[in-house]
């Protein structure tokens, strides 16, 4: 049985006008999304802005509500609880989230930021038990236990994402959605972050959904990667298969657009949807379309029309 | 000499080696701090409230005094800045009235603040029909005309000056409403609200440990800048005569004296309206470097 | 002759957290029809010196301490009179920049900006200015042009948002093109449809290229000559298949091993320890020693190293044990 489950999960936000703000058409951020993560396992959820990849991640965890379908976390439906409900939840699954800068209130010591979660779930003792968890915490990252009592703005971006990180880990996880972790920081330190996260993974028994747009990154840290496109799953394959041999036209066309420093690596530039294709009429042709899954290749899944 | 080589340093390194951190608020004071504009006119406002504050103890008179033979005399020795046609001291009347005015300027902010910041607060941070019903309220009674509204209650309820602050800090409350409610709205954006949402934080922690200290900045500005604003809602008020009576004094009544004897008794208009304006830019000089010092911007090195 | 020759370009910015040495000694040169990258993370100085070019640079608190800048054997970029500066800035230079969301202003329709730069620096009347706005979009692929000229900025997506600004920059057909991380901001799939775009102008037209970036693998597919900044410094320099091949600088080094590679099988990505060095608190000697896996103590003292000959004339590396690459790290 999988850690975590989705079903056919859906998240349509109204599109409003007029003076009284009636709902004049739907944005289907994600449409009908199904996967699966086990226990251990980094699964990678790539795609372009406004594929919905971030939308789900925030799904999956409650912090938007889902318009239909449902959320299993360890055997449990956790899709319609209530706030009171939820709160076990809240220890287990995690997220990291993208922005060093906006990650952080800016007017609480970092120390603070990482004791909040311990407070609120009541996981220490006292006092000198929580500072005690805090500076293991810290070490944990890579940080040292003096810059408890310092704030955000003096660290820089991969610091305040190892706070971040910190902070996720404060309540003992299983699971942690990382949106989007290292877009927003420089070259070198997204390697550190993305060593800190395998380290500790292994270390802890982490289970991971990876979202992000480099599909480099994605392919070296998961273990299976699922490709999105407008609300939903076109590909779904072990991170060698979708490098190897990609099946869906856009999964295609992603990973030949990736620019590469040796000529010989370079794919044959596919473009898709076609040229001429607007916005909308890609989007119209996935939505109005029937669909569904097909194994194409051992554990390999693809998006088709159906017939 | 020869150096010895350190160590091949861990993962993460200190940006500043202090002891402990500067919080944004330290940043804001120093920055304040060198802002001589700001400064100087803190000074001077200090000094005029001390001055009001102590008008009991420092002025010449009694501010009910009359001295008719005295009446509508230029500045003079015994009376530093002459008096009104009743022969009340003009500089005992200057600094009462301080006391009234900056009393309506405080206590209407902090009336219009703790209704605009809680309204405000609300709409932003529940959203939605809830947001929507409040906002157009809030259109609505923007629309009211105040001083109409004000007549009204004056007539309804009579000349009390603490009705002069309810009305004042009805009025004002909206801005402060919608602003706190424009910060509220871009805070939900941030990832850190997502955070604490994520780590199962109940909604009122959520606004009141992480929006509101984060909302404080710009609501501490608009608050110096409602005081000067008050301030000549007051002076208007008087002058209209729904304000202050005589013989307490304002300076907004004073001015109002002042100005219907412009041309026999100038002295009656020149104190209070320095003095007035001399308020107002410090005020509004303070509310702008408080501005640029909590500008939130450098939180981002 | 190169067409622009920057020669020991310093830029200082005078903050209350001291001085900032975001630029120090910069040398390079652009050749006609030439593409140059400069690359580094932030805080190396690329922006810096791109903007000094321009007359971007407020100053105060910056400040031109010392350099200069040839453009066409002629103008010194860096001493020349504001009005010179003008007759050149959108005309024969003109740079495009990182945000498209941010760059055109959304009050003005795309014709009115776009044909800005054709009514300031030529003689020209409205229509044919038009008609070759026109033709500039259609050049740089925003379909259905003559249409889409009159629209406002929000009424395109970023891809199309950034070809108008390309499109805006080479309307005046300068000789030179200042592209600061010009796809960092877009999707992969417009980020590869940008960099066509580039390649293609770049043959039809001549124009040199001088492109800011943090992307190797961008480098790789626009670049004749790469420079590598590190904390304000050019740390190496080199043709940029010869880099990418085989770079000498440690810094360079591990920059490329950090880079996951598609396809690459790592287990763990070799990082850089360490982070990079606060720019008002730079240390003595190599800026990059506190992170080199072969630092040696003469590299923590001043001065620092140059920039010497490396392994062929096109090459220069800022470290004197650039051919000694199992050198270990001098223990304390």
């Amino acid at each position: 049985m999988s850690l975590v489950e989705v079903n056919e999960l859906k998240a349509h936000f109204p599109v409003r006008a007029g003076v009284l703000q009636r709902p004049v058409g739907w944005v289907r951020a994600v449409d009908g999304v199904s996967l699966a993560v086990n226990e251990g396992e980094t699964v990678g959820l790539v795609g372009e802005s406004g594929c919905g990849k971030t939308t789900l991640g925030r799904t999956m965890l409650r912090l938007i509500e889902p318009t239909a379908g449902e959320i299993r976390f360890d055997g449990q439906d956790i899709t319609r609880l209530d706030r009171a409900g939820l709160k076990p939840f809240r220890r287990k699954a995690q997220m990291i989230f993208q922005d060093p800068y906006g990650s952080l209130n800016p007017r609480m010591t970092i120390g603070n930021i990482i004791a909040e979660p311990l407070r609120i779930h009541k996981l220490c003792a006292n006092r000198s038990g929580e500072r005690d968890r805090v500076a293991e915490l810290l070490r944990s990252v890579g940080l040292s236990p003096e810059h408890a009592r310092r704030y955000p703005h003096e660290f820089s971006g991969g610091q305040r994402q190892r706070i971040g990180i910190a902070r996720a880990l404060a309540v003992e996880p299983k699971f942690i959605i990382c949106d989007e972790p290292v877009s927003a920081l420089d070259v070198s330190v997204q390697a550190q972050i993305i060593n800190l996260l395998q380290e500790l993974q292994e270390k802890l028994t982490l289970t991971y959904l990876f979202i992000a747009h480099d599909l480099a990154v994605v392919e070296h840290i998961s273990d299976r990667v699922l490709v999105m496109y407008y609300g939903k799953i076109v590909e779904e394959a072990s991170a060698d298969d979708i490098y190897r041999d990609p099946v869906h036209p856009y999964t295609k066309a992603l990973l030949s657009a990736v620019p590469t420093v040796e000529p010989s690596e370079r794919r044959p530039r596919i473009i898709w949807p076609p040229l001429g294709t607007t916005a909308e009429q890609a989007r119209a042709a996935l939505q109005q379309k029937k669909l569904g899954r097909r194994e194409v290749r051992p554990n390999h899944w693809v998006l088709e029309e159906v017939s | 000499m020869q150096e010895t080589m350190a160590p091949l340093l861990p993962q993460a390194t200190p940006l500043v080696e202090a002891e402990a951190g500067t919080s944004l608020w330290q940043d804001a004071w120093h920055r304040l701090r060198k802002n001589r504009m700001a400064v100087a006119s803190a000074v001077i406002l200090a000094v005029l409230s001390l001055l009001s504050v102590l008008a009991p103890w420092i002025a010449p008179y009694s501010y009910e005094e009359q001295n008719l033979a005295l009446r509508a005399v230029p500045p003079q020795s015994g009376h530093w800045l002459g008096t009104d046609a009743l022969g009340r001291d003009q500089l005992t009347r200057l600094l009462y009235g301080g006391r009234v005015s900056l009393m309506v300027g405080i206590v209407a902010t902090g009336v219009a603040l703790v209704i605009g910041v809680t309204y405000g607060a609300i709409s932003g941070f529940y959203g939605g029909m809830v947001d929507v019903v409040m906002m157009r309220t809030v259109d609505i009674i923007y629309a009211l005309p105040f001083t109409i509204f004000v007549i009204l209650l004056m007539v309804f309820f009579g000349r009390d000056i603490r009705l002069m602050f309810v009305a004042i800090g009805a009025v004002e409350w909206l801005t402060m409403a919608r602003i706190v409610r424009g910060q509220v709205q871009s805070l939900q954006k941030q990832e850190f609200i997502e955070a604490a949402r994520a780590l199962g934080m109940r909604q009122r922690r959520i606004i009141f440990v992480h929006m509101l200290p984060n909302v404080l900045g710009p609501i501490i500005v608009y608050a110096t800048l409602t005081v000067p604003a008050v301030m000549l809602l007051e002076a208007f008020l008087s002058f209209l005569g729904l304000g202050v009576q005589p013989p307490m004094s304002s300076w907004g009544l004073m001015i109002k004296d002042g100005a219907d004897r412009m041309e026999e008794c100038p002295w009656l208009l020149v104190a209070p309206g320095v003095t007035l304006a001399l308020t107002l830019f410090c005020l509004n000089f303070l509310g702008d470097g408080l501005r640029d010092a909590l500008d939130v911007r450098t939180s981002k090195d | 002759m190169a067409l622009l020759t920057v020669t020991n370009l310093t830029v200082h910015f005078h903050t209350r957290n001291g001085v900032v040495r975001a630029a120090e000694d910069v040398s390079f040169e652009i050749e006609k029809g030439e593409t140059l990258s400069i690359v580094g993370e932030s805080g190396s100085g690329k922006s810096v010196t791109c903007y000094s070019l321009m007359g971007l640079v407020p100053q105060p608190p910056g400040r031109i301490e010392g350099g200069s800048a040839i453009f066409d054997g002629e103008i010194d970029l860096l001493k020349c009179s504001p009005r010179e500066l003008n007759r050149i800035r959108g005309k024969r230079i003109a740079m495009i920049f990182q945000d498209p969301m941010t760059s055109l202003n959304p009050y003005m329709r795309i014709e009115d900006q776009l044909i800005e730069p054709l009514m300031i620096h030529e003689t020209i009347d409205r229509r044919e200015a038009v008609r070759r706005g026109i033709r500039a979009l259609e050049e740089v692929g925003v379909p259905d042009a003559a249409r889409r000229i009159r629209g406002y900025p929000h009424e395109f997506s970023g891809g199309m948002r950034q070809r108008v600004m390309i499109a805006m920059a080479l309307i005046t057909q300068p000789e030179l093109l200042i592209a600061d991380e010009p796809t960092t901001a877009l999707d992969v799939t417009i980020q590869a449809q940008i960099l066509d775009l580039l390649k293609e102008l770049k043959k039809k037209t001549g124009m040199s290229i001088l492109l800011i970036t943090h992307n190797l693998g961008i480098v790789g597919d626009l670049a004749d000559k790469v420079a590598v900044m590190y904390a304000g410094r050019i740390v190496e320099q080199a043709p940029a298949a010869v880099l990418l091949k085989k770079p000498l600088h440690p810094y360079t080094i591990g920059l490329m091993r950090s880079i996951p590679k598609l396809g690459a099988h790592a287990e763990r990505l070799e990082s850089i320890p360490g982070s990079i060095p606060d720019a008002a608190r730079l240390p003595a000697g190599c800026k990059f020693h506190a992170r080199c896996d072969r630092a040696q103590t003469d590299c923590t003292r001043d001065p620092e190293p140059k920039l010497v000959e490396a392994d062929s004339s096109t090459r220069r590396v800022r470290c004197p044990y650039w051919d000694k690459p199992d050198l270990k790290r001098a223990t304390p």
